[in-house]
């Protein structure tokens, strides 16, 4: 069951962001409820279908990733908080953190690459986060060892001011 | 859960070897699997040149471009092929950003994909 934490809708200024966060279980069948729902919540505030596409994008391999190699628990969640400023979305999606070789392989995947990366990525499949590194403008790795919590959080700014 | 996504499948003319596949609403990590089996039970019954129409593919992820690079593999390893057409600007875009378009036979429409069967 997908829960909505938190929602708010104040947006007066660019430094005071609408905020949802929600939680759902590790299961990959909750992710397209999940991306369609931020995507929907990104567009009714006003921004440009093209950034709200991108967001959704964003939003699901972020998740895919968690779902995939951040829940090793049988009752594992994914926690997801998306705040939406006039001129960016910022993105944070948690995780209980999963197998060390799994975040060794999310931190080297979100380190700058070239073309010859790139196509490194597409033969060994690790597509989700690079597509993700290349559409966001900052994407950060967050390990809390005592938690045991992973975070990547993403800003994705839009070119056109709404 | 509602499979997101749904295959329609049309006959080439003069082309027995030959199959138009339309691709209709989402593909992503939930539905991979039912498009893998599909596609490639298409490819054992001896359809060796797959078309994809993607005039209603609203969304593509990772991982349904890694299976849609395996589908042109697959096709070429069998002497066939997997052309796709008329892809919308979003998806293009993240088959592009990957370099992926250089890896696929991607068309403007489903005629000049199948002009280009060999």
């Amino acid at each position: 069951m997908i829960r909505l934490e938190q929602k708010t809708s104040v947006m007066t200024d660019s430094t005071t962001p609408a905020a949802i966060s929600l939680a759902f279980p590790g299961d990959l069948e909750y992710i397209p409820a999940v991306r369609k729902f931020i995507a929907e919540a990104v567009a009714s505030f006003g921004f440009n279908p093209k950034f709200v596409y991108r967001c959704e994008v964003i939003v699901d391999e972020l998740c895919n990733n968690a779902v995939t190699y951040g829940c090793v628990s049988v009752t594992a969640a994914v926690k997801l908080t998306c705040r939406l400023f006039r001129d960016r979305a910022e993105l944070a999606i948690s995780d209980e953190g999963g197998k060390k070789e799994n975040i060794v392989k999310l931190e080297q995947a979100l380190k700058d690459s070239d073309a010859a990366d790139r196509r490194q990525a597409v033969d060994k499949k690790n597509l989700g986060m690079e597509i993700v590194r290349l559409l966001a403008e900052k994407v950060d790795l967050h390990i809390d060892e005592t938690r045991g919590v992973t975070t990547v959080k993403v800003i994705k700014k839009c070119e056109e001011t709404r | 859960m509602d499979p997101q996504i749904e295959l329609e499948y049309e006959n080439v003319k003069d082309r027995a070897d030959s199959k138009l596949v339309r691709f209709v609403g989402d593909l992503d990590a939930t539905n991979v699997e039912t498009v893998l089996e599909k596609i490639c039970g298409l490819f054992n019954e001896g359809f060796l040149n797959i078309v994809a129409d993607f005039t209603k593919l609203r969304y593509v992820n990772s991982t349904g471009l890694g299976i849609l690079l395996h589908f042109s593999k697959a096709a070429k390893e069998k002497g066939g092929s997997f052309k796709i057409s008329n892809v919308n600007e979003n998806v293009y875009e993240i088959i592009e950003i990957i370099g992926a378009s250089s890896l696929l036979q991607i068309y403007d429409d489903v005629d000049a994909a199948v002009a280009s069967l060999k």
